[in-house]
């Protein structure tokens, strides 16, 4: 089995697409520390043309994601805080969501951020 | 195109055959992509550039709007506002261009999702078809449903991720009736067409779908109301 995500130009992405091989529905609790054999991975920052995006993941021993961790974000001006208040935790609950769904890619996803999809992909990677 | 591609690929690949799927998406999001000012298709759009003197990718690309436009009877139409944007074809082109590049590689299980369209061969395993989300309109992040899906396209065109943005071409006005049109069908360019003309076609869009008995459809009105086509609930899963 292979699995080959490519970035393409741009100003949004699937991250549906990056997690939707995994299958196993999320835990009720949604706690990091609470899961027992739990593991945090951090991706690379991944650069934008809006600044740097840096995510981090919380998986648990089955390697289920339980928590995504938004380390960096842009903030060079305050419409920048404004965008990455408002994207930012709904593309967090986004990778959870899609990956609770037992589906294996999303129709009708489009509008997500590249940073946040490329430095989740970097963490995901070092499972 | 603005967007990602993804390959999920199940069985075995020739070597070389990604490389080729990526050289051929950055040629075609070069030529095509609106969101390149500097691409022939937006030269082409601002009349710098003759249709003549494009690449042939282009001049395909533009034949397949206007088959498209005449398929839907004006519902679908690249220059809906006034405004070159033939990406309602080129995004499910690429994407079975892509499938195709992969079939010629050897596989025939896997999926090619370029921003929200999905083109898939075979199942993931034998006996096991491809599960495809269709996104919530009114909830990023939440599906609507999910469907079972082989050897065929699902397109989505919807208002809610993107806002308005589907334009219809009588008025250039945005349309608002319906908040989301998916289509399951043998080919995704032909799914994705009818996506987006079913979203112009609004309370129409049943009759419209109707039309071609080899698709299924989900249609989700402003206030929520769902409609499909007899088949959809047999994809169901």
């Amino acid at each position: 089995m292979k699995r080959v995500v490519l970035a393409l130009v741009s100003t949004c992405t699937a991250v549906a697409a990056l997690l939707s091989y995994r299958t196993t529905p999320l835990p009720t609790t949604t706690g990091a520390a609470a899961v027992a054999g739990s593991r945090t991975l951090t991706g690379e920052a991944a650069q934008t043309r809006w600044g740097p995006v840096q995510v981090a993941v919380v998986l648990d021993a089955a390697d289920t994601i339980v928590q995504v961790q938004v380390l960096q974000q842009p903030d060079g001006n305050h419409r920048d805080l404004e965008i990455g208040a408002y994207a930012l935790p709904r593309l967090q609950a986004q990778a959870l969501e899609l990956q609770s769904a037992d589906v294996d890619v999303v129709s009708g996803a489009t509008y997500t951020s590249e940073g946040y999809a490329s430095s989740l992909q970097s963490a995901l990677d070092q499972r | 195109m603005g967007t990602v591609f993804s390959l999920d690929v199940r069985d075995e690949l020739a070597p070389g055959t990604v490389e080729a799927v990526v050289h051929r998406l950055h040629t075609l999001d070069a030529l095509l992509s609106t969101y390149r000012p500097d691409s022939e298709v937006s030269r082409l759009g601002r009349g710098e550039l003759d249709l003549a003197d494009c690449a042939p990718d282009v001049r395909e690309a533009l034949a397949l709007c206007e088959a498209a436009r005449g398929a839907t009877g004006g519902l679908f139409d690249a220059r809906a506002g006034g405004r070159l944007d033939p990406s309602g074809v080129v995004k499910g082109w690429a994407v079975e261009q892509a499938r195709a590049l992969l079939v010629v590689g050897g596989s025939t299980r896997h999926s090619v999702n370029g921003g929200g369209d999905v083109a898939v061969g075979r199942g993931p395993l034998s006996g096991r078809p491809w599960r495809v989300g269709v996104a919530d309109p009114f909830t990023p992040g939440r599906l609507l449903a999910a469907v079972r899906v082989e050897s065929a396209g699902v397109a989505t065109s919807g208002t809610a991720e993107r806002g308005a943005h589907v334009l219809d071409p009588a008025t250039g006005a945005p349309v608002t009736a319906l908040v989301s049109a998916t289509v399951v069908g043998p080919s995704l360019l032909l799914a994705d067409v009818l996506a987006t003309a079913a979203l112009v076609a609004g309370t129409g869009a049943c009759d419209l779908l109707d039309a071609h008995p080899d698709h299924d459809w989900l249609v989700v009105g402003q206030d929520g109301r769902q409609r499909s086509s007899p088949g959809w609930a047999l994809r169901t899963c």
